[in-house]
Parts: structure tokens; C-alpha cells; sequence
């Protein structure tokens, strides 16, 4: 099912790729090829299923359990491309890690603008992570309540081929996440 | 040709189970996540995981409903993680159940 929504969503650009089976991979694939991604969720299983989806794309998968491990890992600088986050957890919500996330994003920001570059990040003007919020329930994540926590975008548990493909296509191909 | 056999029997039972409705396009995702080569047993692995995790969650369950005040609250936050387990691996049955349950919880009656 995933192929072939990826396959209809791709509408056919990847005829070399559909022999041997692997239909339709290759452009989500491309986008996500050697991206360090890191998913936070505090459910075990989920996380597992999650981390199979995004390897299969040739990503490099890091996963947590819990917001602060993903604040403590999502603090710059950092070699992450991107994070999925779920957003009903315990103790700290999915909404709640990104927005500490973005505050340290932004002071360091302001210390690069201010010329104070620590020596790891001389080659970059502004830190931004791509954070999609992961969740079962559309009511609760809200296009508005996303970006009110200053995330880039939601996908729906478990993973979908499709939406995967549109909202990972949106960030890594309109922005880089080292500017 | 035991192997053939053998094949033949796994694809016969995963076939009963989605015609009982047991799992749900979810698990045909998983056999595709696998079905590439590039990660045997991976199935088996979140299937297993899934198993220990729901054995957890059910005993911590039947603990809470023992109590004489049952903490329905917390009964609920249980169900809220096995049934984002069951969606995972494509239990639907194990779903709907939790499904249930939950509105059950939320009307706080435990002879449900």
C-alpha cells in the first residue's frame, strides 16, 4: 500500500527503480538518503515501527523516549537533519519540548548574530531543525496549534507513505536545515 | 520443499488473519517494511515487542481494577498507550477494543 501511494504520488518518475521490486522509493529515498533523523515518542513500539519507515528510506535514525532526552540531544549545535515528535507524552509534551527547543535555538542565533560563533558552527547563519509533530489524533494537532509551538508540520501515526513523502519533501527541499 | 510447504502455511495463516479482521493494512506495512531484505525479522521483532509490552500494560491493568477505587484516570492513560501500540503493528482487533475501553473509562463505570 505504501508503494503504491508513493508510486502515485512520484506518478511514475521512477521507472528504473521499479524492477526488483523497490517501486517508487528511490525520490523519498534521495530526500531522506544518510539525513540523521531523530524520533521521540514514548511509546516503544511506536518508536520501532517509526525507525523501521524512515530506515527503509536510508535515513539514520536516532530514537528517544521522552522530550527532555530530545531537548537534551536537539540542543545546538547538533548533526541532526530533522525530528519527529510525538505529541501526547508524560511529563513533557510534544508541543512543549519544541517550543524549549526553539528558545535555545534562538539565543544561539542571536550569539551567532552578534558575531560569538562557537568554533562548531562557523560555516552556519541560523539553526533551525525541522520538528513534525507525529500524532493518532488530527483534532489535537491542529495545523495552528503547530505552528503556535513553532513546529514545521504534523503526519499522522502510524506512518503513511504518502504524507510522509509531502510533509519530509516540503523541508528538505524548500529549506536546508544548515542555511 | 518443506520450505515451499512451510511458506505456504505462513502465507495461509496471515491470510486468516486479515479475514478475520484480526490485523489491518497496518501489518501489511510492517511485511513491506521487511519484504525489501534489508531487515529480517523485522516483523517478528515489533511483533514480539508489541506482545511484551501489551503483557506489561495488562497486568498494570488488572492491578488498577483491583483496587477498590479504581484510578480511572490512569486505567485510561494504559489503554491510551496499548492501543497506540495496537495501531503500530496493525492489531485491530486489539484497537477497537481499546477503543472501547477508553470511552468506557472516560464515563468512569467499571462494570465496563
Amino acid at each position: 500500500m505504501l508503494e503504491v501511494s508513493l508510486r502515485r504520488a512520484l506518478g511514475g518518475v521512477d521507472k528504473v527503480h521499479s524492477k526488483n521490486g523497490v517501486i517508487g522509493n528511490a525520490t523519498l529515498g534521495n530526500l531522506l538518503h544518510k539525513k540523521q533523523i531523530i524520533v521521540v515518542d514514548d511509546n516503544i513500539v511506536n518508536l520501532k515501527v517509526a525507525e523501521g519507515a524512515l530506515k527503509k528510506y536510508g535515513a539514520e535514525v536516532t530514537c528517544v523516549d521522552s522530550g527532555k532526552k530530545a531537548i537534551t540531544l536537539l540542543t545546538p549545535p547538533h548533526s541532526f537533519h530533522a525530528c519527529f515528535m510525538d505529541i501526547q507524552m508524560p511529563e513533557m509534551d510534544g508541543f512543549e519540548a519544541t517550543r524549549r527547543i526553539r528558545v535555545m535555538e534562538r539565543d544561539l542565533n542571536e550569539r551567532i548574530e552578534c558575531g560569538d560563533v562557537p568554533p562548531e558552527c562557523s560555516n552556519i547563519q541560523r539553526w533551525r531543525t525541522p520538528i513534525l509533530a507525529m500524532t493518532a489524533d488530527v483534532i489535537q494537532a491542529t495545523h495552528e496549534e503547530c505552528l503556535k509551538s513553532e513546529m514545521d508540520g504534523y503526519v499522522s501515526k502510524p506512518f503513511e507513505g504518502e504524507q510522509l513523502y509531502r510533509e519530509v519533501a516540503r523541508f528538505f527541499q524548500n529549506h536546508d536545515p544548515v542555511e | 520443499m518443506a520450505a515451499a510447504a512451510l511458506r505456504e502455511q505462513l502465507n495461509a495463516h496471515i491470510a486468516s488473519m486479515y479475514a478475520s479482521g484480526m490485523v489491518d493494512e497496518q501489518f501489511q506495512q510492517l511485511q513491506m517494511l521487511q519484504d525489501d531484505g534489508s531487515s529480517p525479522g523485522f516483523v517478528a521483532e515489533v511483533v514480539t515487542l508489541f506482545c511484551d509490552d501489551a503483557d506489561r500494560i495488562i497486568t498494570e491493568l488488572s492491578k488498577l481494577l483491583e483496587q477498590p477505587t479504581v484510578d480511572f484516570d490512569k486505567v485510561d492513560a494504559y489503554v491510551h498507550q496499548l492501543k497506540g501500540s495496537s495501531a503500530s503493528v496493525g492489531a485491530q482487533k486489539v484497537k477497537f477494543t481499546c477503543m472501547q475501553f477508553r470511552q468506557l473509562c472516560q464515563d468512569k463505570n467499571r462494570d465496563g
